[in-house]
This record gives C-alpha cells, sequence and structure tokens, in this order.
C-alpha cells in the first residue's frame, strides 16, 4: 500500500515537471544498442517535405569500403525515426565523423559537412546523395564545418586553425563539393572562433563569428561580428559588423557547468554564437554568450533589418538567474524567434542541467522561457565529460513549428543515458489575440438596433480568456455571450461577439471596441468599428410659381401646382401635417391630401405625387403669396419634429391677356401702336376694336425679394393690374405696329380667351 | 621458513601455469631465461596470442627497443600506423628522438622471446621509416610512422574478447583527446593489464564502440619481456 502511494507520488511529481512539448527519444533499444552518447546533434527539415526530418549525431562511425556512418530520419513530422547508415567515409585514415552538420537546399536536396576523425587537415568534407547513401566531396577545411545552401551554392564556413591568428573561412562549392574554392572571412585582427551560417529568402549568405580578444578565467573579451555576401560566397564585407556596442564576456571554458560529487561537464569554447534569418522578411537574428551584471553568463539577442549593416540593442533571453550558454537561434515564419540554450544549477548536491526553449513573439521584446528537460550527468550511464552535449545542438523551423534536437536524457530506454532528443514546439504564441477585422453593420436608421459580428480570434496555442469587451461610445454596446464573460476561445478558434449598434445620430458613428484578455503581449486589443446611421430626409420644393389666374369672382377659376412632398432619405420619414400659411393664404388651398401623419419608405412622396397646392384668387393683385408648410418627425429617437415650407406665389387677373413686342428675341423699349379687336361672330366674324394704345413703352415687374415671384415684362395687358379691364371671352384679334428702322412695319396675331382665360403668354417679335 | 616455502611454491604454481598458456611447450627463445613474472608473463601471452594482432605485429615488437631509444615510454599502435606516447608540440621537437629511433631500428637486438607464429615472422621485421609525424588526435607530433597500408593490430576484436581470453582488465580508465580545436573529442576507454604493461583501448567513435582501437605498450616492460 505504502509502495502504491510512493508510485502515485512519483508519477505525480514526474507529470508536474513534464515540459509542455513532446520529446522524442530518437534513438531506441534496437537502434542503439551501444548505448552511444549521441552529442552535438545538429538538425533539418526538408523544405519541399516538412514531415521528412534528417539528424546527425555523435553516434557510430564509419570504416573505409565499409560501415557507413549513421544518419536519423523521420518521414512522420519526427514521430518515428530509423537510423540510417550512409554516410560513406571519405578516407583510409577516418574512423568516423569528427563534426557535423547537415542542411537541406531550397529545392528538398540534403547536404552534409562532416569532418573526418583521424584525418590531418584539410580534414572537412561536404557530402551529397550518391544513390541511397552520400559521398563526400573534395577535402578542405579544418575545423567545426557548417553547411548552407543559397541557390545552387553549397557553402561551408569553418575556423582555420592553420593561419595565426586563426580565422573564420567560407568554402564555396557549385559542383555540390566536388571542388571547393575558399575564402577568409573574419576579421585578421583577432583569433576568430564560432563561425556559424544562416542564408535569407532571397539567398543573402550571412555568417556569424567572434574575435577572441583575450581569456579571463572562463570566459573571454570577445566581439561578435556578421559577416555577408550577395553573391552567394564569392566576396563578403569582411570583417563585417559587430552586432552589440563594445566587446562581450563570453564563454571560453573546457569545464562548463559543475562536476561536484561524480557530475560531468561540458566544454564551451565556440558554444557561444548562433545565426538565423526571418525566412519572410529576411531580418537577421544573432545570439551571443555574455556575462553581465547578473554574474552569470548570459544569452543575448540583436536583430537586423538592413542586411546587417546596423543592430537593434541587445536583449537578453535568458533570465539572468543562472549560468546559461550553447545559443542556437531560428526564426519561424510568423516572426516568431525561438532559442534554445542549455543553462545549469549547481545549488544542490548534483548539478542540474536544463535544456530550454525561449520564444519571443514581439521582435524581442520580451520572453517565454520553457524548459524542455532537466538531468543531472550522475543519473547517465554515458557521456564524454567535457563534451556532454557537444559544441552545439540543433534548432530549425518550418513553416509556424519549431523543430529542434538535443543531447538530453534518454526516455523510455533500458540503460538511462545520453539520447539525441528531438522536439517540436509551435511558434504560434501561447495565446495570440486577433480581430481579422471590426465588425461592419448594414446601414442604420435612427432608432434601429442594427447587429454586427465581432469575431475575436485566437491564434496562440493555449486558451485564449478574453474578460470582457467594453465600447467607447454607447450608440455600440456587446451582447454578453450566454455563458457571460470570461469567455475562452481554444486555440485556431474564433468566437462570434455581438454587438449591436443603436444610432441616436445621423452620419458615420464610431466606436472603440476594448478587448481585455489574457494575452500577455496585447493585454487589451482596441478595435476601431464605424457604422453609418440615416435618416428620412424631406424633399420638397423650395418655390412654387403660378400661371396669371383668373379671380374666384369671374368664376370657378383655379390654378393647380403639384406639392411634392417626398422622402430623399435612407430610411422612413414621418410627416405630421401640411398646411398652407402667409399673406394671402386664403388664395390657397390643398388637394389630394392624406390623412396624417404618414410614414413615407425612401423614395415615396405624399399622396403617392397627387398632392397640390391650389391657387384661386379673391383679387386682382401682382404677387398673392403663401407658404406650404410639411411639419415632419426630424429625430425618430426622440420623435421631434421639424418643419420645412415651401413658397408659393401667383397672380390673381381677370379673363384677359398679357402682350409683350420684341426684336429679335428683345423686348423693344417701344411699341408704336397696339390695337386689340374682338371678332364678332367668330374667327371669320367682324372685328371691333376693344382698345388701342399708342407709343406703349415697355413695362418691367420686380418681384418682391423673397418670394417665389417672377421677374415680369409687356407692352399691354388686360384684366391685369396695369389694366384691370378683363376682356370678355371671345376672339381677339391683335395688330402691332412697329417703327423699324424709321421705317412703319406691322403684325396681327388672334387669341382666344375663355371664362377663366388669360393668356399672359402673347409675344409678337419682329 | 613456511614464508619460503610459500614463495616456492607460488613461483612453481606461476612457473606452471605460464607453461600451460603456451600450450604446454616450453617459451619459445626462452631457454636459459630467467622465469617471466606474472605480469610478463600475461604480457608475453598477450603479445603471443593472434586474437590482438595484424599480420604486421612483428615489426611493431620488434621497433620497441627502437623507441625505448627514443625516450618513449609507452607506444600506441593503431591498425595502420605506431606512434610514441611522448607529445611534442612542434613538428622539429620530434625530429631529434625520431632520428634516433631510426637509427636504433637499424641494430635491433633479437628477441629473446619468441612471440610471433612462423606466419607473423614471415612477414616484414620492419616498420620502415620512422620519423616526427603529425597525429590527428590531438594535433601533437610524435615519433612514429605515417598511416600506411599495413595492419598492426586485428580487425573487429572487441574488448569483450580480449577479456575473455586473458581475464578482466585490472583496471579501466577513460581518457578524453581534446586537441585543442572544437573537433569532437575522442573518447578513449582504456583496458589496463599486466600492470599496464600492455593497455587495449576502445574509442567512442568506432562503429562498434567497444572494438579494439588500439593497444598501448609499456616499451620498458616490453623489452624487459622479450628482449
Amino acid at each position: 500500500m505504502r509502495k502504491n502511494i510512493l508510485f502515485a507520488l512519483l508519477a505525480l511529481l514526474i507529470a508536474s515537471a513534464a515540459p509542455a512539448q513532446t520529446l522524442v527519444d530518437i534513438a531506441t533499444n534496437a537502434t542503439d544498442p551501444s548505448n552511444l552518447a549521441d552529442s552535438e546533434p545538429s538538425i533539418a527539415v526538408n523544405p519541399t517535405n516538412p514531415q521528412q526530418i534528417a539528424v546527425v549525431t555523435f553516434s557510430e562511425g564509419w570504416t573505409f569500403g565499409g560501415t557507413r556512418g549513421p544518419m536519423w530520419v523521420s518521414n512522420d513530422g519526427g514521430t518515428t525515426w530509423s537510423k540510417n547508415f550512409v554516410l560513406t567515409a571519405p578516407t583510409a585514415g577516418s574512423g568516423g565523423p569528427g563534426d557535423q552538420k547537415l542542411a537541406y537546399s531550397a529545392t528538398g536536396t540534403l547536404y552534409v559537412a562532416e569532418l573526418g576523425l583521424g584525418v590531418a587537415v584539410p580534414r572537412c568534407f561536404i557530402y551529397r546523395p550518391s544513390g541511397p547513401n552520400w559521398i563526400s566531396g573534395a577535402a578542405y577545411g579544418d575545423d567545426q564545418p557548417m553547411m548552407e545552401s543559397s541557390g545552387g551554392t553549397r557553402l561551408s564556413p569553418w575556423l582555420n586553425f592553420g593561419v595565426s591568428p586563426e580565422q573564420s573561412t567560407s568554402e564555396r562549392t557549385t559542383d555540390d563539393g566536388v571542388t571547393v574554392a575558399q575564402a577568409g572571412i573574419g576579421s585578421t585582427a583577432f583569433p576568430n572562433r564560432t563561425t556559424r551560417i544562416a542564408v535569407g529568402p532571397t539567398g543573402a549568405v550571412y555568417v556569424i563569428y567572434k574575435t577572441r580578444q583575450g581569456v579571463s578565467g572562463q570566459f573571454e573579451t570577445a566581439t561578435f561580428r556578421v559577416v555577408r555576401s550577395t553573391d552567394a560566397g564569392v566576396t563578403w564585407n569582411t570583417p563585417g559588423v559587430a552586432v552589440h556596442p563594445g566587446t562581450v564576456q563570453t564563454w571560453f571554458t573546457s569545464s562548463w557547468g559543475n562536476a561536484k560529487n561524480g557530475g560531468k561537464i561540458g566544454r564551451a569554447r565556440s558554444s557561444d554564437g548562433w545565426i538565423a534569418v526571418n525566412p519572410t522578411t529576411g531580418a537577421i537574428w544573432v545570439v551571443y554568450c555574455n556575462r553581465d551584471a547578473s554574474t552569470f553568463g548570459q544569452i543575448y539577442a540583436a536583430m537586423s533589418t538592413d542586411g546587417g549593416n546596423t543592430w537593434s540593442a541587445p536583449v537578453r533571453v535568458t533570465d539572468g538567474t543562472h549560468n546559461s550558454a550553447y545559443p542556437e537561434v531560428a526564426v519561424a515564419a510568423n516572426g516568431t524567434v525561438g532559442v534554445m540554450y542549455i543553462d545549469y544549477d549547481d545549488s544542490g548536491a548534483q548539478t542540474m542541467y536544463t535544456h530550454r526553449l525561449a520564444r519571443s513573439f514581439n521582435n524581442g521584446a520580451t520572453w517565454n522561457r520553457t524548459a524542455l528537460q532537466s538531468l543531472t550527468t550522475q543519473a547517465l550511464s554515458n557521456g564524454v565529460n567535457g563534451f556532454l552535449w557537444g559544441d552545439y545542438e540543433g534548432l530549425t523551423a518550418a513553416g509556424n513549428t519549431f523543430l529542434g534536437v538535443f543531447t538530453g536524457q534518454s526516455i523510455g530506454r533500458a540503460v538511462v543515458q545520453f539520447d539525441p532528443i528531438f522536439y517540436r514546439v509551435s511558434a504560434a504564441p501561447p495565446v495570440a489575440i486577433q480581430v481579422p477585422a471590426p465588425p461592419s453593420f448594414e446601414p442604420s436608421c435612427l432608432g434601429d438596433k442594427q447587429p454586427g459580428t465581432l469575431k475575436v480570434c485566437n491564434t496562440g496555442a493555449a486558451d485564449l480568456v478574453i474578460t470582457s469587451i467594453t465600447s467607447s461610445n454607447p450608440e455600440f454596446t456587446i451582447v454578453s455571450p450566454s455563458g457571460g464573460f470570461p469567455v475562452t476561445v481554444s486555440h485556431d478558434f474564433c468566437f462570434p461577439f455581438t454587438v449591436i449598434f443603436t444610432p441616436t445620430g445621423v452620419g458615420v458613428r464610431t466606436t472603440t471596441l476594448a478587448i481585455l484578455s489574457n494575452d500577455p503581449s496585447v493585454p487589451t486589443l482596441t478595435v476601431q468599428a464605424t457604422a453609418v446611421a440615416g435618416a428620412g430626409s424631406l424633399g420638397l420644393a423650395p418655390d412654387e410659381l403660378y400661371p396669371p389666374t383668373v379671380i374666384r369672382s369671374v368664376g370657378a377659376c383655379q390654378s393647380s401646382r403639384p406639392l411634392v412632398v417626398s422622402n430623399k432619405g435612407t430610411c422612413n420619414l414621418t410627416i405630421t401635417n401640411v398646411a398652407i400659411g402667409g399673406t394671402n393664404a386664403g388664395d390657397f388651398s390643398l388637394s389630394g391630401l392624406p390623412v396624417l401623419p404618414i410614414t413615407l419608405e425612401p423614395g415615396h412622396a405624399v399622396g403617392s405625387g397627387d398632392l397640390e397646392a391650389v391657387f384661386s384668387p379673391t383679387a386682382v393683385a401682382r404677387e398673392r403669396i403663401a407658404q406650404a408648410t410639411v411639419t415632419f418627425v426630424s429625430d425618430p429617437a426622440t420623435g421631434t419634429t421639424s418643419s420645412q415650407s415651401s413658397a408659393l406665389c401667383a397672380e390673381g387677373v381677370r379673363t384677359g391677356a398679357r402682350v409683350l413686342v420684341t426684336l429679335g428675341g428683345v423686348p423693344m423699349p417701344e411699341v408704336h401702336e397696339i390695337e386689340l379687336k374682338r371678332l364678332h361672330g367668330g374667327w371669320f366674324g367682324f372685328a371691333r376694336e376693344v382698345d388701342e394704345v399708342k407709343k406703349a413703352p415697355l413695362q418691367t415687374v420686380t418681384p418682391t425679394p423673397g418670394t417665389a415671384c417672377a421677374f415680369l415684362q409687356f407692352h399691354r395687358e388686360y384684366g391685369a393690374v396695369s389694366n384691370s379691364g378683363q376682356l370678355v371671352p371671345g376672339v381677339y384679334k391683335l395688330k402691332i405696329e412697329a417703327i423699324i428702322g424709321g421705317k412703319e412695319v406691322r403684325k396681327a396675331t388672334w387669341f382666344n380667351v375663355d371664362t377663366c382665360g388669360f393668356d399672359g403668354t402673347i409675344v409678337v417679335d419682329f | 621458513m613456511a614464508r619460503s616455502a610459500t614463495a616456492l611454491l607460488g613461483l612453481i604454481a606461476l612457473l606452471v601455469l605460464s607453461w600451460a598458456a603456451f600450450d604446454g611447450q616450453p617459451p619459445l627463445g626462452a631457454v636459459g631465461a630467467a622465469a617471466p613474472s606474472g605480469d610478463a608473463s600475461k604480457l608475453i601471452d598477450m603479445l603471443r596470442d593472434p586474437l590482438l594482432w595484424g599480420p604486421e605485429k612483428s615489426a611493431v615488437l620488434d621497433s620497441v627497443p627502437a623507441f625505448a631509444q627514443a625516450g618513449e615510454t609507452q607506444i600506441e599502435i593503431l591498425p595502420h600506423r605506431v606512434v610514441g606516447r611522448h607529445k611534442y608540440k612542434k613538428s622539429g621537437e620530434a625530429e631529434q628522438p625520431a632520428s634516433r629511433a631510426l637509427n636504433a631500428m637499424k641494430t635491433l637486438p633479437r628477441m629473446r622471446v619468441q612471440v610471433a607464429t612462423p606466419q607473423e615472422g614471415a612477414q616484414p621485421h620492419t616498420l620502415g621509416s620512422v620519423s616526427a609525424v603529425a597525429f590527428p588526435d590531438d594535433r601533437t607530433f610524435r615519433v612514429g610512422t605515417p598511416d600506411r597500408e599495413a595492419r598492426y593490430i586485428a580487425s573487429n576484436v572487441r574488448i569483450d574478447q580480449v577479456e575473455q581470453r586473458f581475464g578482466k582488465a585490472e583496471k579501466v580508465t577513460t581518457e578524453v583527446i581534446d586537441d585543442g580545436t572544437d573537433r569532437r573529442p575522442i573518447e578513449l576507454k582504456l583496458y589496463h593489464f599486466a600492470k599496464d604493461a600492455i593497455i587495449v583501448v576502445t574509442a567512442d567513435y568506432n562503429s562498434d564502440p567497444r572494438t579494439v582501437d588500439r593497444v598501448l605498450l609499456n616499451t620498458k616492460a616490453v623489452t624487459q619481456a622479450i628482449f
């Protein structure tokens, strides 16, 4: 019973200590029967098939003409691994790989740089595929060959111990290593070390290295610099640009860690720098070691967005509490930066070494650190003291995933030992809030409640918890979800919040929606939302001018003008009243007026267009004026009404006519004689003179300002203000005599006057 | 008296064991020689047994006195080369002792105890040129031979077979060779026999890390035992 409880407690302890990432022991009892240490792992992911991953570690060796060296391969994204003996020994004297790094080309061909153990310099080789195996090219170089491809060129920087001071050197080949050419690329002012390479999305090549400027204890004064080549390694901007101000104190020790109580240590002489390029933007990231005010060796990062010409202020990746080293950096497609490193804690009886992965989702402003695995070397059966995991390990990115390999504690092996441990970690932030678009609203009307959808998404890996959403404008309100707040959104999901737009004013309405969540990078996300609120709009002609209209006393005479009361807006319009007012309101009346109030839809008119204002004058007068006033609801939310008027102007006359004489269309100043005769017996009856005037001047009537009345000109009128004698109904002959060019000329015209007739548009033109 | 008797019995037992180890035949060339000590006997056994050695074994063993004259207390026998264990930082430093060794090769003493089989004895008895050579394991210079076609130690023999034949190693130590660059260090496991007179070594980089990678011989012990 006690044993069971202990087991349960142990299981609980293990479970609580387990990292969030899934770790896969690449080696198995079957594939690693000799329980090798599998140190200094390197990893590469096929860009054309991200499920295919290759890893090399210090596992078995090779023999010339015999056994080939191993390469670990996974074809299922790292879930399972096979150990393929495919690396052909380069020369007779070599017993196995000494240093190695692999990399896929952009087209998916895997290349490996290998140092042949037991071989005198030159001792490095670029391996290319040959059938199912890989074979070496020409020998070159000395120490720590790296590997990358820039287009069809393979590049392998290495450190040249054969010159003084030691110099970072780059090898390039355009025939996959069959022939190679080298160039010294590091500063010659100090010895170089830690030569690492990265290639950007446009093929630009970057190499980081350090200049060693004096060892003191376990640290040395150094400057990390980056050199660039934009022609696939033909030329370089040697010695490059320092990635930090001044110098740093970086590791240079053969005893990194604490070997107390039978423990083991690593070495950290070139375990202090790495470089990677953002595959999307081309921004360059470097990481390096620096002992800072914390007194611990720490990991720092810096970024360049101009091809390495200038560098951002370095930021510390680690937390300043433990000695840290062995940094590798990778950048995911979404810009997330991943840094793998090791720290150790020697405060206990046994030194605890921990592999960690730090991720920054905000260009280095903050770092999210995760322990991948912790171990004490006493518990492990193998591991070369002084070289536990090698000088470097493997970290890369494929899309938005980090894939790494480190030499850590075996998992599920019969013998607990150092093994290559693979992991993949999302580059998506743990919690990442995203609003793809602000909510959209259909055009609304005052008083409406128009819904819109606010989609809040979680592009992170963990749950997004939305605490609240508030709106700066009360016209926009967020409908609390059925379960209320907080709302939890799983990764890769969106939650559709409903936002109600209730306009209280017309026009473009805006609000700021503040979304509070557990996203550490954006604890309050603000979203600007806009909506358009419309209203009914009264359409009313400003003026109505009537033709001269015969007064009521003569007959049932009247004139009508359509009174168009319409809705020119985008929302309904309520008309509450239409009325005639003004000085001569009694002369006017409305016809076709429906029962009010009435609601007009957009584009509609009161009375469907039949509404008219009728003028039926009671007096002969030049100007009879009134206003048709329309009252409507201008603010549906409050019911507030407004009024708008249309001016009416009309002329009261008796039966008659008005004559204007023009010369070439221009009113003549004076007409020699105007004679009017009535034809008795119809159009062909005899004529009897009704009126005759000589030297009739041009008369002009100017309207009263502010009225709808019109400008008027004539030479003679009958039944109107200037000559109120009416013409009895009948047919009339009008004879005009004018003096034009000193000669008298005549013209005649006929017109008819009926009971309510007044012809105000008789124009005689010469 | 009792102590003397015990010592005498022990000596007799040792002689019997040594005799038995040589298949009941007296050691070749041992006529008239003093009986070897237990360690020497073990050493002789291991030198004689073909398990450990390649066809060119005789060339190596014949040259041991020459290396000793060059100041080497231990020689390192790899599959295709032989080097002294003394490390020189510069080539020039190794040239003089190499020259001494080369001269000594011209007047090598005859073995007092024959350890080569007739077939092994038929192979060339010289290492050829001994000079100051660069030794890739640690980037030092050694007195020794460059890599050549010869095969000095047996192929694919495992330390398990060695211990099965000669008993468990008296001790096992580890040596990590770091050449000062950032090349992977080499981890050697040293299996000590005959009070360090012969050390059988495995290396971690081999396809089978329990394969014998090299053999170390104490030049003084070997010289005393077989010359």
